[in-house]
């Protein structure tokens, strides 16, 4: 599984990159001490950044949720312009022949971030632990949980690359879902 | 005396000199002895000073060797983890596995040049992602406001939103094969793609084999087969040269089109004028046409069946098979079906409620709804459909109008009749607007309209119709030429 993981990783690996940066950034930021700062090891730990055991809530749900958001958000402007103008439009090549390379990069650098959302599972199990800790307000338990559902479920999927998968799969809805959205946005 | 005088002098000087010399003896050793003890004094603080610092620099480096000592001493597991030289742990955590400046470190881990060139060429990419989908943002709107048309089955409008969309993309260049695809589907519902302005050369002919445009061959297929079928029956109906068409050997003709239908086709002939480049760069592919067009065939057959002036039962039964072959062709054979269903008193519902739902835009299904609810008398409802299409000016507004005014006609207001049929005629000079323009003229008692189309009729050497004619003449009714036999004016 590990292999298969690396494989995807590696295949993604902008995304796994920019993801594991961010990480980074987050890390700093919080002034989480980094085990080790190697973006893409080839272990189970590629394309995140090993650190220490987290103790703080606020500390621990932002080095899992920031990187999710920036890659989500880079994500879905790549998946967009790429799926758009692949699937949709059909623009295969320019109006001189060639490949038309910058829509293919679009579309693979959008299942590339969208692959790359979610923290490991070891950041997300710690983030369970301390949001659904004992000393965790039932507020706050409330109020974390769609966020922590998706991180903690994601987490699980990007483990087992299912989230390679289901990116893909959005990259073809896209059309779709912009058939909904652009009549909105020409309103 | 004098010489003991002298001597005594002499022992008293030596005794007063011998007793100043005792004092500056004793003077001087008792300074010597300040001096020595100052001296002494002085010493001895100094002494007791190097003493003490010298006792410092000693414990000192008793500590020092202490502490080294001490390092020396320290247990692997008990190391720093990253340097591996100082004791693991920190004042704020002392279980840390690092040393001090090692988790000072850690915690502000560095970045290379590289971890920063990658992400900033991403968001630089991502940047140049949002101006291109913004430029664009109109082709994605057109194409989904023409697919909206299509799920709707407004053909027409979606066809005009797709040619905006092909527009858009030649204005910038783009060459979106997928929305060309989709506006060439929908120009083939429609009964458009023979009149459509996608520019088919835009699809590289290895591309029309892989399933994603497999429609477009079979579009440009059927287009080419269509052409072939075309050219193969005029060849036909050319070899038989009549002066009068009713001379024209129906049957035979008819058996020679219909054997094409099993024949292998033949390269259409070309144009007068037209050379094979010409050819080449309007099909762009080289696509091989194997067989003749079955609905085009039963299409000539129905033509050859109108110029021969069959009856109606055998014009129906020619359409009625094309319908059954290929339904989903309304736009071949389901106008003039109706017209044809309406002048032999078939009901036409059916018939129309299927053109709506292959096309809900196909006002020719609301032509034949208004022909019917004439025919059946209901002029009032008959005038409320045609008025409704009027007001929109509809491509069929000619026939709309022509319906009004033949309704008007048999409700006896002539005024309003009158007005329609010329509304109509001025819509589409055609015999039937014409013909029913220069009846509501008699109506009327306007006899200028009717010199007046009699005379283009003359010039044109085209025989008035023989229902005008007779109405003119009193010999039959509006009734008569309304309500029975094909309910029109011929």
């Amino acid at each position: 599984m590990t292999a298969l993981y690396v494989i995807v990783k590696y295949f993604t690996v902008v995304g796994s990159y920019v993801k594991a940066f961010l990480e980074h950034v987050c890390c700093r930021v919080y002034e989480v001490l980094i085990e080790d700062g190697r973006y893409l090891p080839a272990n189970e730990m590629c394309g995140h950044i090993e650190h220490e055991i987290i103790k703080r809530r606020s500390v621990s749900f932002g080095v899992c949720f920031f990187p999710f958001l920036f890659n989500l958000l880079f994500g879905i402007i790549f998946i967009s312009v790429g799926a758009m103008n692949v699937y949709y439009v059909g623009e295969f090549f320019t109006k001189s022949g060639f490949v038309n390379l910058a829509n293919f990069l679009f579309l693979w650098l959008g299942v590339s971030f969208l692959s790359n959302l979610f923290p490991s599972v070891e950041d997300a199990l710690t983030l369970k632990e301390l949001i659904y800790g004992k000393d965790t307000k039932l507020f706050v338990k409330i109020i974390a949980a769609p966020v922590f559902a998706i991180l903690f479920c994601g987490a699980y999927l990007e483990r087992y690359c299912i989230t390679f998968v289901t990116s893909v799969a959005v990259s073809f809805a896209v059309p779709t879902i912009y058939s909904y959205i652009l009549p909105l946005l020409a309103v | 005396m004098d010489e003991n005088k002298e001597k005594e002098l002499n022992t008293a000087e030596d005794e007063r000199l011998k007793q100043e010399l005792e004092e500056l003896a004793r003077t001087f050793q008792e300074e010597l002895d300040k001096a020595k003890a100052e001296e002494a004094l002085k010493s001895e603080t100094d002494a007791q000073e190097d003493a003490e610092n010298e006792g410092e620099l000693i414990q000192e480096l008793e500590d020092l060797e202490h502490i080294e000592e001490e390092e020396d001493e320290i247990p692997e597991e008990e190391l720093c983890v990253c340097c591996g030289e100082k004791r693991r742990g920190t004042k704020k955590n002392p279980d840390s596995e690092y040393c001090y400046e090692c988790e000072k470190a850690l915690r502000h881990y560095p970045f290379e040049l590289l971890n920063v060139i990658i992400p900033a060429l991403a968001v630089a990419f991502c940047l140049y992602g949002c101006y291109i989908f913004s430029n664009y943002m109109s082709i994605y709107t057109s194409a989904q406001q023409a697919e909206k048309y299509v799920q709707q089955n407004k053909l027409y409008s979606a066809y005009s939103a797709y040619d905006t969309a092909v527009n858009k993309m030649k204005a910038k260049n783009v060459n979106g094969e997928m929305i060309y695809k989709r506006s060439l589907d929908c120009a083939y519902k429609s009964g458009e793609f023979l009149n459509s302005s996608v520019d088919t050369a835009v699809f590289k002919e290895w591309e029309l084999k892989l399933p994603h445009l497999k429609s477009v061959y079979d579009i440009q297929l059927e287009s080419l087969e269509m052409d072939a079928t075309r050219s193969a029956i005029e060849g036909i109906i050319y070899q038989y040269d009549v002066e009068n068409i009713e001379d024209l050997p129906y049957d035979k003709i008819i058996k020679e089109i219909d054997a094409l239908t099993d024949e292998p086709a033949k390269t259409a002939p070309l144009i007068d004028g037209e050379t094979e480049e010409e050819i080449s760069t309007t099909t762009a592919y080289n696509i091989k046409v194997k067989r003749y067009n079955r609905p085009m065939i039963l299409y000539y057959q129905f033509y050859i069946s109108v110029v021969c002036e069959k009856d109606i039962e055998t014009q129906i039964s020619i359409l009625e098979k094309i319908k059954e072959e290929s339904p989903e062709k309304t736009w071949i054979y389901a106008a003039m079906l109706g017209d044809l269903y309406n002048k032999s008193g078939k009901d036409t519902t059916e018939l129309c409620k299927y053109m709506r739902s292959i096309n809900s835009e196909d006002t020719s299904a609301d032509v034949i709804e208004a022909t019917a609810l004439r025919i059946k008398g209901k002029y009032d409802e008959s005038i409320e459909i045609c008025n409704k299409f009027i007001d929109r000016e509809d491509i069929y507004m000619y026939e709309f109008c022509r319906q009004k005014a033949i309704c008007y006609l048999l409700k006896g207001d002539y005024s309003t009749a009158y007005k329609a049929a010329y509304e109509a005629y001025s819509q589409s000079t055609i015999p039937l607007t014409a013909n029913l323009l220069m009846i509501c003229s008699i109506a009327t008692d306007n006899t200028d309209v009717y010199d007046e189309i009699a005379e283009l009729y003359a010039e044109s050497e085209i025989d008035l119709s023989e229902e005008v004619l007779a109405y003119k003449d009193g010999t039959m009714t509006l009734e008569q030429i309304f309500t029975k036999g094909d309910f029109d004016v011929a």
